[in-house]
């Protein structure tokens, strides 16, 4: 028995699907053992040399059952939450607790931006212990709960149980396997979670915090004093700059949806750092971008020293040789990320 | 009157229960000598066992877990396949489930003959 190479794909997706919802621990060598199983079976039914086409291996996998049935045949027995509140327990923690902590996480930005944050590290932490507060919160009651269902109330839901599984193992479909990633399009879950948690940050800075908080800071007499540095050419910049740090959390979330890089992520990728190659080229030709304020400086008690030094930093135009370095940065890394989609297009759709 | 489906349906359910119950011992007393995944379902067809592959192959992993069998990946045909096979334990529990069946099996008859 030989797979055609469509087969193959599809063999392939289907044993990732099983993969996703197997245990961590002994993973690969489960996959592997399902796999040579499958092998088995294909080759005892259609001998060793009939190639198998993609309808014929869809058929024999729909024998098998959805990829989730097959793993679930290994997961654990004796939970303590029983099989037939599965699909509840399922909606809690899939759907319901990460919209409410996804709002909680916003309103509580939102509303810290606004009150100006008199101690912003404290505020920071506190708006995440909340969020971590509310997703144990929802996932750890419903837990509890359903314990004390299964325990205490086994009939409830009973036959739900039976009824998941056969529906699990019957209703799915191959375009919802999940498509094979090249090691190039893969990323790791932490990533586009940090990119949402720093970009959102990023935002409300830009939108609500930047006129307060952006300049130079200093100590004196344990009282923290700041000089704005930003002129106001550099100020009209801001929405520009808070457009591209949205859209880019949008493309973090678009990440986390799909789990990896598509033509969708790439492109609107390209597209912020065309953006962004413009925005510093707009601000390269905008003049004076940093401006230091001597007398404001002094009068807030600025040690004299550091005044000197920071004068000679601003006269030597360091703003304008960091904006050509990161202009030529930013140009070479578009020109890798356009020819990656390029490449990643050919791929998919044109190569034989 | 009960309708004959109904009993049939009954008789299926319960019937699935008994042999549900009997599965550790069938398959443990087929592994005396090294047996990969299908080629123990194959077996086990064929002696009438009817047993489903999303049952053998995990029951086959749990037993090796709890210390029953042991298993070793060998390369058939450019194809890679775990045998499994009864370790000390496995075939020291073996024997005396056989005796503990043969003795309730006389025991069953007699109660139910």
């Amino acid at each position: 028995m030989k797979l055609s190479e469509k087969s193959q794909i599809l063999l392939e997706r289907y044993l990732l699907g099983v993969e996703r919802h197997l245990p961590l621990q002994g993973r690969k060598d489960m996959i592997a053992e399902i796999q040579a199983n499958l092998m088995d079976t294909l080759e005892d039914h259609y001998g060793t040399e009939e190639i198998l086409t993609e309808d014929v291996l869809e058929t024999e996998l729909r024998k098998m059952g959805s990829p989730r049935s097959v793993a679930t045949a290994y997961l654990p027995g004796d939970n303590l939450i029983g099989s037939q509140h599965n699909t509840i327990f399922r909606i809690i923690v899939v759907y319901l607790t990460p919209v409410v902590t996804a709002v909680v996480f916003f309103a509580g930005l939102l509303s810290f931006a606004l009150s100006g944050g008199k101690s912003p590290f404290w505020s920071i932490w506190e708006l995440f212990g909340q969020v971590w507060q509310v997703g144990v919160g929802i996932i750890g009651t419903a837990a509890i709960v359903l314990m004390i269902l299964t325990r205490f109330f086994p009939q409830v839901n009973q036959g739900k149980a039976l009824e998941f599984l056969e529906e699990e193992k019957r209703n799915w479909k191959t375009s919802e396997l999940p498509e094979l990633v090249s090691e190039r399009d893969k990323i790791k879950a932490w990533e586009p979670v940090l990119g949402i948690i720093f970009g959102s940050i990023a935002l409300v800075f830009w939108i609500f915090l930047f006129e307060r908080w952006a300049g130079m800071w200093w100590r004196v007499d344990e009282q923290w004093f700041m000089v704005p540095i930003f002129t106001d050419a550099f100020k009209a910049f801001i929405p520009w700059i808070a457009i591209n740090t949205g859209l880019d959390l949008l493309v973090n979330c678009w990440l986390l949806y799909k789990m990896q890089y598509d033509v969708i992520a790439r492109a609107l990728g390209i597209a912020i750092k065309v953006s962004e190659i413009a925005l510093v080229s707009a601000m390269l030709k905008a003049g004076k971008l940093l401006a230091f304020d001597v007398n404001k400086a002094k009068a807030a008690g600025f040690p004299v020293d550091g005044i000197e030094g920071l004068q000679t930093l601003f006269q030597f135009d360091f703003v304008r040789w960091f904006l050509i370095f990161l202009l030529v940065v930013m140009s070479i890394d578009l020109i890798h990320s356009a020819f990656i989609l390029l490449k990643g297009i050919y791929a998919k759709n044109i190569k034989p | 009157m009960i309708e004959p489906e109904k009993i049939e349906e009954q008789v299926r359910q319960l019937s699935a229960e008994l042999r549900r119950g009997l599965i550790v011992l069938v398959v443990m007393s087929q592994l005396e000598s090294k047996e990969y995944g299908y080629s123990l379902l194959r077996k086990l067809e064929e002696k009438g066992f009817e047993i489903t592959q999303d049952t053998l192959y995990p029951l086959l992993r749990r037993l090796e877990s709890q210390g029953y069998l042991q298993s070793d990946w060998i390369i058939e045909d450019a194809r890679p396949r775990r045998y499994y096979q009864l370790n000390e334990m496995g075939a020291a529990v073996m024997e005396a489930l056989r005796h503990e069946w043969q003795e309730q099996l006389q025991v069953i008859e007699e109660i139910i003959k």
